[in-house]
């Protein structure tokens, strides 16, 4: 880093902060201990701006921005909680529990799942669309780890803490819209693909979508934590 | 103050919020000060009475039995309480609206049926195509999520709802928990 | 229209791309072209081929040190290959999703590299504007939009086809004078403009002048100048579903918004079209158009809800008619459909006494 570093001051929810060019509203926001409710973004991984869940307002523009991926400006005032903010961030949460089958009481990650809390948090009680109840596939071909599409909310940290992490590369997305489904290599069983049975993707994936076999029922948590050490520790080398 | 009327429903669950609501062990006491259970699956009224003040509802719709019943709870219950995921999700009965009665129906009484393999079909009622939470059929006044909802958050909600007190959901329970 | 552009005057395209490298001081460029359009791309490969022979792309354009040549990238038909981002993405060899903006192009493009993109027509007007003067080209059109614009009108008008008029036009013109009107002795209901996500607008509309701002300030857009004329047998609310289901099938799926709320408000809408709809379903409509206009990704999401908000805003009867009345006025829709709950489980009983 060097000295010229340029520091840019805003507030966010009228709290005064300042933050380096460059960073974005997520980073500055949580460095002051505001919270923004994320869902694809993960500390150590590449932002896809894909959930829409940590959009905040900008005092003066009419577009709202993803947090995780919008840089900083001078003199930005930013609000992450507006009335009109909370409702957006459960409509997204209501779209993702109708999409696909989220039985959260059988399902490995209850009580440690990001999609869960954030319902919680949001103050979602209940769905009001219906739900789409789709026919999904089950990958248990790998001998340690299972792929449950009924819980993938295709958030992608799997196919980015494999490409850019791992260096594997194994998952992809494949299809369009509401057919899009998490692959393995060309569309081949998880077992008999490239995977490195590294299991950083079990352990990133915010809901029960990618779990560890040897663990039952919900003792399951994740620890998706190592990955900012493991990229500090990268660097330093 | 006459006693507040309070009825327990059982859809399409598993009985397990019932089990939690009786879990409020010794306060149930205490409760039943304040109201009169006038109809549920564990007293005896077998007809759903013509005004409840509260009615707490376990489970699903799930068969033409069921839509029949959460219309008539509704008409007759000035709070209509959702009691539990299955009441309000679907939950473990909604689980096979992927892939349908007629598979579910095989599979227990065909494929699995040790003597005599026939789907019944006197005396029980036609399920529904899709299993679905009762705020598709009826307006819900309160939603209880959790799988099931413990003893406390029925004891913290009914109080709020007795008392007409102030009740932050999200605060005491959620999906699944 | 890009398409008629690309297959009659493949010439002018490249042309304005020469220019516009000449200006940006870019050596490379690229026309992403739908392998769909076979014509359009046989007849551009022709054309490059011609103009390196002639010396007007490669090395050393007119005897200049100015480098310039084009290459030919073909889509593999996705409509979301026409945002920006997601065009570069493709031509990279990746998905064709968008990613979010900032950085735009002009910063990180193409490779990563700073990028210029533009529309096939936008190119295919620098030539004539050079040639003539920006003066002669803002002396056409309105006082926002200027010059001309190619409009694709079809549907139910006696003249289809493409037709270039000048910005700030009356609707009513393009329709009743140059379309020749609704045939067949029918009544005129509504016009789409700008593509499966543009806003459908009806015969009270016709006198605004054709812009980019009026036609949002109406809710619709200009968006890919298409212009779809509808008659009195069109139902609103199935047109809406339609549309809809466009927007479903070609969202990449990257963002929640897009990927699941165009696909519930395509079950609402079905459930509206089949007579089991609600007034609460209608609520939720607005309320669903609402957060994916705001939070979509890409263009794509955020004009999707454009068909439903449009024909709620303008044709708002038709929907009570077939909530509330059951009816579908225009006579289109299956309003009697089976509820899918009631259709009943053929080993089932009979009703039972409860």
């Amino acid at each position: 880093m060097n000295d010229t570093v340029d520091v840019k001051t805003l507030t966010i929810d009228g709290h005064e902060v300042s933050g380096r060019r460059g960073q974005t509203i997520l980073e500055v926001a949580r460095e002051n201990d505001i919270e923004i409710p994320t869902l694809c973004h993960l500390d150590g991984l590449g932002d896809v701006g894909a959930c829409r869940i940590c959009m905040v307002e900008i005092a003066g523009s009419a577009k709202l921005l993803p947090a995780c991926v919008a840089t900083i400006f001078e003199g930005m005032e930013v609000l992450t909680n507006t009335e009109r903010l909370q409702k957006y961030r459960r409509n997204i949460l209501e779209l993702l529990f109708a999409e696909r089958n989220h039985v959260c009481s059988v399902c490995v990650s209850n009580g440690h799942c990001e999609l869960q809390t954030l319902a919680q948090q949001q103050g979602l009680t209940h769905v009001r669309l219906p739900y789409r109840n789709p026919q999904l596939a089950v990958d248990a071909s790998h001998e340690r780890f299972t792929l449950d599409h009924n819980r993938c909310i295709l958030c992608t940290r799997c196919v980015r803490v494999c490409a850019e992490i791992e260096g594997a590369h194994v998952w992809d997305v494949m299809g369009r819209g509401i057919d899009c489904t998490i692959i393995s290599d060309l569309h081949q069983d998880w077992g008999s693909s490239s995977c490195t049975r590294c299991g950083k993707c079990v352990q990133v994936c915010p809901t029960g979508a990618l779990f560890d076999k040897s663990k039952i029922g919900s003792d399951h948590p994740k620890y998706p934590d190592f990955l900012p050490y493991l990229n500090l520790m990268r660097e330093a080398q | 103050m006459s006693k507040l009327k309070l009825a327990t429903v059982w859809l399409d669950g598993c009985s397990g919020c019932h089990m939690s609501f009786l879990d409020m062990d010794e306060r149930l006491i205490d409760l039943a000060e304040l109201v009169d259970l006038v109809y549920s699956p564990i007293v005896d009224t077998k007809v759903f009475p013509d005004y409840v003040d509260i009615a707490l509802v376990e489970g699903a719709v799930a068969s033409v039995d069921d839509e029949a019943k959460i219309k008539k709870i509704r008409a007759h219950s000035r709070i209509l309480v959702a009691m539990g995921d299955c009441a309000i999700t679907g939950n473990v009965p909604a689980m096979r609206n992927p892939i349908g009665p007629d598979a579910i129906l095989d599979r227990a009484y065909i494929e699995n049926a040790s003597a005599q393999p026939q789907i019944p079909c006197v005396g029980v009622p036609r399920l529904l195509k899709i299993v679905r939470p009762i705020h598709e059929f009826v307006k819900v006044d309160v939603f209880l999520p959790g799988c099931p909802p413990s003893a406390d958050t029925f004891h913290t909600a009914l109080t709020a709802l007795i008392t007409g007190e102030p009740l932050d959901i999200p605060e005491i329970t959620r999906f699944g928990a | 229209m890009d398409r008629s552009v690309l297959e009659s005057d493949p010439q002018r395209v490249i042309e304005g791309m020469a220019i516009a490298a000449y200006a940006v001081g870019a050596s490379k460029g690229f026309v992403y072209v739908r392998a769909e359009y076979p014509l359009a791309v046989a007849r551009l490969t022709a054309c490059l081929r011609d103009a390196r022979r002639r010396g007007l792309l490669g090395n050393n354009i007119g005897n200049t040190p100015f480098n310039f040549d084009v290459e030919i990238r073909l889509g593999a038909g996705a409509f979301v290959c026409g945002e920006e981002t997601a065009l570069i993405a493709s031509i990279e060899g990746r998905r064709g999703t968008p990613r979010p903006r900032p950085p735009y192009p002009a910063v990180s493009g193409l490779y990563g590299k700073p990028t210029l993109i533009n529309n096939v027509e936008t190119f295919a007007n620098i030539a004539p504007i050079i040639r003539k003067g920006g003066r002669w080209f803002a002396s056409i059109g309105s006082e926002r939009s200027k010059g001309t614009k190619v409009f694709a009108i079809t549907g139910k008008i006696t003249n289809t086809g493409l037709v270039e008029v000048p910005m700030g036009i009356k609707l009513r013109e393009i329709i009743e004078v140059i379309g020749g009107g609704v045939p067949g002795g029918h009544k005129f209901k509504a016009v789409q403009t700008g593509g499966p996500s543009g806003g459908c607008l009806p015969a009270e509309m016709l006198d605004i002048g054709v812009s980019y701002d009026a036609l949002v300030k109406v809710g619709s857009i200009m968006g890919s100048g298409g212009m779809i004329v509808m008659d009195d047998t069109s139902c609103m609310v199935n047109v809406a579903r339609f549309f809809i289901e466009f927007c479903m099938t070609e969202s990449c799926g990257k963002c929640i918004p897009c990927r699941a709320g165009t696909a519930q408000m395509h079950t609402l809408l079905t459930r509206i079209c089949e007579g089991h709809g609600t007034m609460d379903d209608l609520e939720l409509l607005v309320e669903l158009s609402d957060t994916i206009k705001n939070t979509s990704l890409c263009g794509l999401g955020q004009t999707a809800p454009n068909p439903v908000l449009s024909t709620l805003k303008y044709f708002r009867s038709e929907y009570i008619d077939h909530i509330v009345h059951k009816r579908c006025p225009a006579g289109v829709c299956n309003i009697h459909a089976p509820e899918p709950e009631a259709r009943a489980h053929q080993n089932a009983g009979q009703e039972v006494v409860a």
